[in-house]
């Protein structure tokens, strides 16, 4: 990562926003923090102390554009030309006067303005037909056109609740209106409201204050109720074929203007980025101020590419360690085809910081070959894949990682012999040599899940010594629990416990003993230790008793740590174990009941249970191990993900 | 037994938040005091206050400036207390922080009605995401109140704002404040009477709130706004403590406040009714003192339930107010006497 600091001069400035946003390869920063932070440097010339000079008045882009108008009757010549709003970066290659543009969509919505106005009546009306819908449910054989062109009395016709309508009867003696329930259709209670005109007022505000909701009936449509549905159909009919015939209209228009409407509606979506942008920029009267991060590898391209504006821009790229430790930079994942769906896995805990190591690749190796081995089957292995790929259409990342892990699980269920919980299936084409079946090797298979963890246990030690070493961190990267001297003790007490349960007789174990009470002492004394070399004052960060104290109690727990940590693997082969289990118990059940149609319905059951119930724990117990037993070793996972400009498509989103 | 797992953490919290509550004797020595500086010397000297202000400038001791940092201190006390509150009690405490929201609501409403610039009001509420799910950001690009209202679209509040928009606008202001109180406190005892049996004392707190706030909308709505009886009645809501439908009915069809104030003192509330031609004056206090008192006694009643932390967050309510008052009584050279007149706590 670098971080480019652009000078630019305001007449400029909206085309190098444009670029930026095209070109995808910027993760903008707040230029104000930037240049409070003074990190904002740049090579100083002669010839640009001007540009200099302006940055002492410094303020926020408060310019802002209105695009509501714009916006509103864009997507409205969209909908009736029919055209989806998708956005086509393609179109934006050749830049656009967005000006110009705004006046020729105006102009075009002109053009239209007669269609425009048919279409926009005959929606009203039948929004207003369709809230008419109501009488339905009325039961009263009403009248309302002789109802509601009474002389001397107002009639209202509308919806009420029938909490509020209790409130009012309560207090009907001193209402001056009449009100009654005419109907009911789904929830809503519909009366009509008879009142003397004088007193139309005072009735509506009572009305109001019980929330009545009034539905205007149409003058033309006013007859008994059974009519008026007979009438509104008719005309709803009517307009519906009117629309559409209005539409085909417009649409005729689709081939004249459809592209150039797509283009505006891109432009728009870019401008409407721009605008987003300009929050993190920095002004002056003639200047404004752009800082982001781009990659390594990107840099040179980028600084070639703003060479366009010749003198107009002032380009400054600064490095990662010259930077205050405040800003810090933004991480980008690279992975290859294989781990890159691992890296949700990695981003659910927390984006690698910048000067981490990417842990994907460990993640996604481990990852796959725990749930291999703790669901090995071939049969619902591959099934997995196959469901992977299916959920690959809704979501790439989740369906990657399924499409894999069911190929271990396909793997191991090969080499477990077991297909679709059927054991000595597979082994009757292939030799019997290349097998291993879990409940005939059960020691083996939990000794070989504990193995395998100390494997991955020792990789997380490197991972760890690594970062911490990274970050210039002694005191834990050599000297602590997860550090050279961690693994050190580890690794001895490990060799010293193996060696007197075996009775190995080629274990040193008196340098053993001296090797673990010299790493308990460097890791007891680490803070003071690690200050000291570092030639700094203060030794310890708290009172030295204070500091002893936790040291002990640390010291306890790495010791019950590496107990649990270790026999926490156990488990990989506990749940191996526990498939083949699990299907004994359906083979039994299936043997009970003795039928061929039992057979096929407990292996149908046992397969969805299994696959249903063991796949998700072993899914969440693989993904503990991975974070709790390795992750907490060695990640932090404080940093930020690299996300550079894009234009987005907010229309699209409805 | 359930209760003390459930309550006993939050409880003692709460303790110790009310060992950091002003004392009487903070009360009386403020009172005392000349300027509103005193006033804020006195608190960073002597108070709790102290760790608010902290980080105020000594030229940015502003009344507005203080009241927004007390304001604010406030709600990161109930942050606190909320971590300790679980499963429905936790879901009853963030409705009663919802309360913030209709106030915030209000001072929005307040401010377009008046024609004032609302685009950087959201600053003001900087805490807002704890209680409220509305983009303040949003509600302050509003151009107008139409457009305010717009915003509140998926809310509890649309329906009853929209229905006021074409109001008068020196109407509108009390349909809407009532109103939006009034979807509050509705929705407020509906959830209440989920917790039927153990929690009797906050439904009582909440009926007397209930009370007063019916009393108070009939009592201005009548007065200023001159609404119909009928209207009048129509909003005020059901479930009051004392004043059941028959005496809202009564007050509502009174023909002036002094028939007002003799149905009121026909009530269980007639001791706030006994001041004569100043009652007027003292009415809102005396509601808000008869409250305090409720809550000291429903408190010191009380074990291990929910009514510490409602009754706790009234208090610091009223403290909140009764330092305002007394600042604004010093800026604008209140006395002494009269200013403990106004205040909630009695000294």
């Amino acid at each position: 990562m670098k971080l480019l600091n652009l000078v630019i001069e305001k007449s400029e400035a909206h085309g190098v926003l444009r670029d930026i946003a095209l070109q995808e390869k910027i993760h903008l920063v707040n230029a104000m923090t930037e240049i409070n932070e003074s990190n904002f440097k740049l090579k100083v010339d002669e010839d640009l102390i001007e540009e200099v000079k302006g940055l002492c008045l410094i303020d926020n882009f408060t310019e802002k554009k209105d695009y509501k108008k714009i916006q509103e009757r864009l997507y409205k010549l969209m909908d009736y030309m029919g055209l989806e709003r998708v956005l086509d970066k393609t179109l934006l290659d050749e830049a656009h006067d967005f000006e110009g543009l705004e006046t020729e969509i105006y102009s075009i919505y002109d053009e239209l303005s007669e269609i425009r106005q048919r279409i926009d009546v005959l929606e009203q009306e039948k929004k207003d037909l369709d809230s008419m819908d109501i009488i339905n449910g009325i039961d009263e054989d009403i009248d309302f056109k002789k109802l509601c062109n009474l002389h001397f009395f107002k009639v209202k016709f509308g919806i009420l609740t029938k909490e509020n309508m209790e409130r009012l009867t309560k207090n009907y003696d001193n209402i001056y209106a009449a009100i009654l329930h005419i109907g009911r259709k789904g929830h809503n209670e519909i009366y009509v409201v008879v009142s003397l005109k004088e007193l139309e007022l005072e009735t509506d505000r009572i009305l109001r204050s019980v929330y009545f909701e009034e539905i205007k009936l149409l003058e033309d449509y006013l007859d008994r109720p059974s009519n008026m549905i007979e009438k509104i159909n008719n005309r709803m009919m009517f307009i519906d074929q009117e629309l559409e015939g209005l539409r085909l209209e417009a649409q005729s228009y689709h081939e004249k203007y459809g592209k150039k409407l797509m283009v505006c509606y891109a432009e728009l979506m870019l401008e409407l980025q721009i605008e987003q942008m300009k929050k993190l920029l920095a002004v002056t009267n003639n200047y404004v101020y752009v800082t982001g991060w781009v990659s390594e590898s990107d840099t040179e391209a980028m600084e070639s590419y703003f060479q366009k504006y010749g003198s107009k821009i002032v380009f400054g790229v600064r490095d990662v360690s010259d930077v205050t430790l405040k800003l810090s930079p933004p991480t980008k994942l690279k992975n290859n085809w294989l781990f890159k769906p691992f890296e949700i896995l990695v981003n659910m805990y927390g984006t690698p910081a910048y000067d981490e190591l990417d842990p994907t690749s460990f993640v996604g190796l481990a990852y796959m070959l725990l749930f291999g081995a703790m669901f090995g089957d071939l049969g619902q292995g591959l099934l997995l894949v196959l469901a992977g790929y299916f959920l690959k259409r809704k979501s790439e990342d989740y369906g990657g990682i399924l499409m894999r892990i069911g190929l271990f699980s396909a793997v191991f269920g090969f080499f477990y012999d077991s297909l679709f919980g059927y054991e000595h299936l597979i082994s009757k084409i292939f030799p019997e040599k290349l097998f291993i079946r879990p409940m005939e090797n059960m020691n083996s298979i939990l000794i070989a899940g504990v193995i395998s963890g100390l494997g991955f246990l020792m990789i997380s030690y490197v991972y760890s010594i690594v970062n911490k070493l990274k970050k210039g961190d002694i005191q834990e990267g050599i000297f602590g629990r997860n550090g050279i001297v961690g693994v050190v003790l580890f690794l001895s007490v490990l060799f010293f416990v193996g060696g007197s349960f075996l009775n190995l007789t080629w274990v040193p174990t008196n340098l053993l003993k001296v090797v673990i009470l010299l790493s308990i002492l460097l890791m007891f004394i680490r803070e003071p230790l690690a200050n000291k070399l570092k030639k700094k004052k203060r030794l310890y960060h708290e009172s030295a008793s204070e500091y002893y104290v936790e040291s002990g109690f640390e010291l306890l727990e790495t010791f019950l740590g590496m107990l649990s940590n270790t026999l926490s693997f156990i488990r990989v082969g506990a749940f191996a174990l526990n498939h083949v289990g699990l299907f004994l118990a359906f083979h039994t059940m299936a043997s009970l009941i003795g039928t061929i149609t039992g057979e096929v319905t407990m292996f149908i059951l046992g397969n969805i249970l299994v696959l249903g119930l063991e796949g998700l724990i072993v899914l969440i117990q693989g993904l503990r191990l991975v974070y709790y037993e390795m992750f907490s070793k060695y990640y932090t996972g404080d940093g930020m993900a690299f996300a550079p400009v894009a234009i987005e498509n907010i229309g699209g989103e409805r | 037994m359930s209760n003390v797992r459930r309550f006993a953490a939050v409880n003692t919290k709460i303790k110790s938040m009310v060992g950091k509550l002003l004392t009487k004797e903070d009360y009386q020595a403020m009172v005392l005091l000349k300027t509103e500086s005193e006033i804020f010397d006195y608190l960073n000297e002597h108070t709790y206050y102290a760790n608010i202000f902290k980080d105020i400038e000594d030229e940015a001791y502003t009344i507005a400036n203080v009241e927004f940092h007390i304001k604010n201190y406030i709600i990161t006390l109930y942050k606190k207390i909320n971590c300790f509150i679980t499963g429905n009690y936790q879901k009853l405490f963030r409705l009663l922080m919802k309360r913030f929201e209709t106030e915030d609501i209000k001072a929005y409403l307040r401010a377009l009605i008046l024609g004032q610039d609302i685009s950087e009001m959201y600053l003001e509420f900087p805490n807002s995401s704890f209680y409220s799910k509305l983009d303040y950001r949003t509600l302050s690009s509003s151009s107008d109140l139409s457009d305010f209202v717009e915003c509140l679209k998926d809310t509890i509040y649309y329906k009853v704002l929209k229905l006021y928009l074409n109001e008068s606008p020196d109407r509108m202001l009390f349909y809407m404040e009532m109103n939006l109180d009034r979807v509050y406190f509705s929705k407020l005892s509906v959830e209440i009477a989920k917790f039927k049996g153990d929690e009797k004392p906050i439904f009582e707190i909440l009926q007397m709130n209930i009370d007063f706030l019916n009393f108070q909308w009939i009592y201005r709505g009548k007065k200023f706004y001159h609404l119909l009886p009928e209207e009048v009645l129509n909003y005020t809501l059901p479930n009051g403590h004392f004043l059941n439908y028959e005496t809202l009915k009564k007050l509502s069809y009174a023909e002036d406040e002094d028939e007002l104030f003799d149905i009121m003192s026909t009530t269980h509330y007639k001791k706030l009714f006994q001041h004569n031609d100043r009652t007027e004056l003292y009415l809102e206090r005396d509601m808000d003192r008869y409250l305090y008192k409720h809550f000291l006694r429903s408190e010191r009643e009380s074990s291990l339930n929910m009514v510490t932390v409602v009754t706790f967050t009234h208090r610091l309510e009223f403290e909140m107010r009764d330092l305002f008052t007394m600042i604004e009584a010093k800026h604008y050279g209140v006395s002494s006497e009269e200013l403990k007149e106004y205040l909630i706590r009695v000294i």
